[in-house]
């Protein structure tokens, strides 16, 4: 599951992932977009090259879409038994909102991964603004990536990567540009954290 | 054989017991599920989403074939509400989506920066009227046909037995302009330009205010809601959250209860940090209704002796629970959140896949 606020990058990094994964893994993906306010124009790029991809909305806001992507979830497992399901979680959630009712609900899954994409760009502005919901989505995931890397300082990133080990030590943190692709021993490294 | 009118004023009494934090002869429950009531019936949503006659009688025939309902918290609907709310672009079924999907608030940045200037120097209602014609299709126009209908829904409802709880929506400035510059604009004008967003602010609360009393003069409703979604305590700083958020509520509700009618805080997300605030606002005029993402316990706990609570069986239960998880889990807010000062409800709305057993299941459960 990648988490992560509105606009930080999750959209290009799942691209990213997904060709890797399909491409030089040979593994079967479907990605599920799962998103509330953003302009809903970044699934249809990704069908557009080529990936399954399932759109979950809500009519306004989280509460409604946790449900439907646990279905959504179920039918994928029956339907496609995919080797990975990649989920785009709403910028507006916390990651354990979603993971609580697909641990409950979800058929079909052996493993769940959650990284998180901060967005270095606007860390200091985003840590500022919705402290509680930035740390948070950093403090339930797995693998943190600092994206962006490219439109911020080199201290906006520091205070990204100290802030990060202090709510959650057990992550490791990457710096990516995102924009730019991500380089091959990246991905390796997410997947060794992802199966192991 | 006990009328309709009878009926109705029993319900309405249990209501308004549980309201002023008394202890009704049971606890009331009053549902809402806007589009699951059209997928129940087997409605498509593209043929009731936008006419609110229809959609009326089809919340009407749902709710009587799904049990005995005190109340409904709508007794009609139309998309264009949402449009309202959020000064958004709509992706209706039908028009935009398939027949059968459901509605979509089309979040994107509609509003301008400069718009804070208009709204400061011209006032909200110049903005708004040439907001709705010119960026929103003549939105007013659209809207109107749900104002008008109300009278008969309200009626329609009532002459069931059926109390129409809170058929109207106001919300703050934070809400309208989060929806209308996309949350992510909004939150860099938050950190930009914050005097001019709270100059902004001050202009149009005047004005929803005054559009909030005068909906309650024509069509005096026992409640409205005062909805709040991305304003959230989650979702800003406490310090921002105090400057942005709470005064404007606060003056919204007092506005709301000034003129006799409850002001339903229909708040998604999560707002357990400051539900001490919620004490401020008046004592036994207000309902606190959260989505199932705020602690309810922990609001039955701080604001118990306050606010009325209404909710909050989560949206996720009611599509993938069994009937006896849900009746389990309302069984336990009937118990530890009532019986008095409690409403029992779904959180936020009865998603449009939620199995109808599962519905029946809340609503049978206030029964024992």
């Amino acid at each position: 599951m990648v988490s992560g606020f509105l606009g930080s990058g999750k959209t290009t990094f799942i691209r990213h992932l997904a060709g890797y994964l399909v491409v030089q893994k040979e593994q079967r993906v479907v990605i599920i977009e799962n998103e509330a306010g953003e302009v809903g124009i970044d699934d249809r790029f990704l069908a557009r090259e080529g990936f399954q991809v399932r759109e979950i909305y809500g009519g306004c806001i989280c509460c409604q879409l946790t449900g439907e992507l646990t279905l959504a979830v179920n039918q994928i497992a029956e339907r496609f038994n995919p080797d990975w399901l990649i989920i785009e979680a709403t910028g507006i959630a916390r990651p354990s909102t979603i993971l609580n009712t697909l641990r409950k609900y979800g058929k079909g899954i052996d493993n769940i991964f959650t990284l998180v994409i901060a967005d270095t760009g606007r860390w200091e502005e985003l840590s500022e603004i919705m402290p509680e919901l930035i740390f948070a989505q950093i403090a339930e995931a797995d693998l943190v990536i600092a994206g962006k890397i490219d439109e911020a300082s080199e201290s906006a990133l520091q205070s990204l990567m100290a802030k990060a080990k202090e709510i959650n030590p057990r992550a490791e943190v990457l710096p990516a540009s995102l924009i730019k692709g991500i380089e091959e021993p990246v991905l390796r490294r997410l997947l060794q954290h992802a199966y192991a | 054989m006990v009328t309709a009118r009878e009926l109705y004023e029993e319900r309405l009494n249990r209501i308004k017991t549980a309201v002023a934090l008394g202890k009704p002869d049971r606890v009331p429950v009053v549902p809402m599920g806007d589009s699951f009531y059209l997928k129940y019936l087997r409605v498509k949503l593209a043929d009731s989403c936008t006419n609110p006659k229809l959609f009326n009688e089809a919340i009407l025939k749902a709710v009587t074939s799904l049990g005995e309902v005190d109340g409904i918290q709508h007794p009609s609907f139309s998309v264009y509400l949402l449009s309202v709310l959020w000064i958004s672009e709509l992706k209706i079924p039908g028009r935009d989506l398939p027949e059968d999907d459901l509605w979509q608030v089309d979040e994107k940045e509609l509003m301008t920066v400069e718009d804070y200037d208009t709204i400061i120097n011209q006032g909200y209602k110049k903005f708004l009227d040439d907001y709705y014609m010119h960026r929103l299709d003549n939105l007013n126009a659209k809207f109107q046909q749900f104002v008008e209908s109300l009278p008969d829904a309200i009626k329609a409802t009532q002459d069931m037995g059926i109390v129409p709880f809170s058929p109207g929506i106001t919300t703050i400035p934070y809400e309208v302009f989060c929806g209308g510059r996309s949350m992510s604009e909004f939150l860099k004008d938050l950190f930009r330009i914050p005097d001019k967003v709270q100059a902004a602010m001050d202009v149009a609360i005047e004005d929803i205010v005054e559009s909030a009393r005068q909906f309650c003069r024509a069509i005096k409703p026992i409640a409205t809601w005062v909805g709040g979604w991305r304003s959230a305590s989650e979702f800003l700083s406490p310090r921002l959250w105090q400057r942005f958020v709470f005064p404007y509520y606060k003056k919204l509700v007092q506005a709301v209860v000034d003129e006799g009618v409850i002001a339903v805080l229909h708040f998604d997300s999560n707002w357990t940090r400051d539900l001490e605030y919620l004490r401020e606002l008046p004592k036994g005029k207000c309902v606190f209704s959260p989505d199932g993402t705020t602690d309810i316990f922990k609001a039955k706990e701080i604001l118990g002796d306050h606010l009325c609570i209404m909710g909050d069986v989560p949206a996720a239960l009611l599509s993938l629970g069994t009937p006896d998880e849900v009746h389990n889990y309302c069984r336990r807010l009937i118990e530890n959140i009532g019986p008095s000062g409690f409403i029992l409800a779904q959180g936020c709305d009865i998603p449009p896949n939620a199995k109808p057993e599962n519905v029946k299941a809340m609503i049978e459960s206030v029964k024992g």
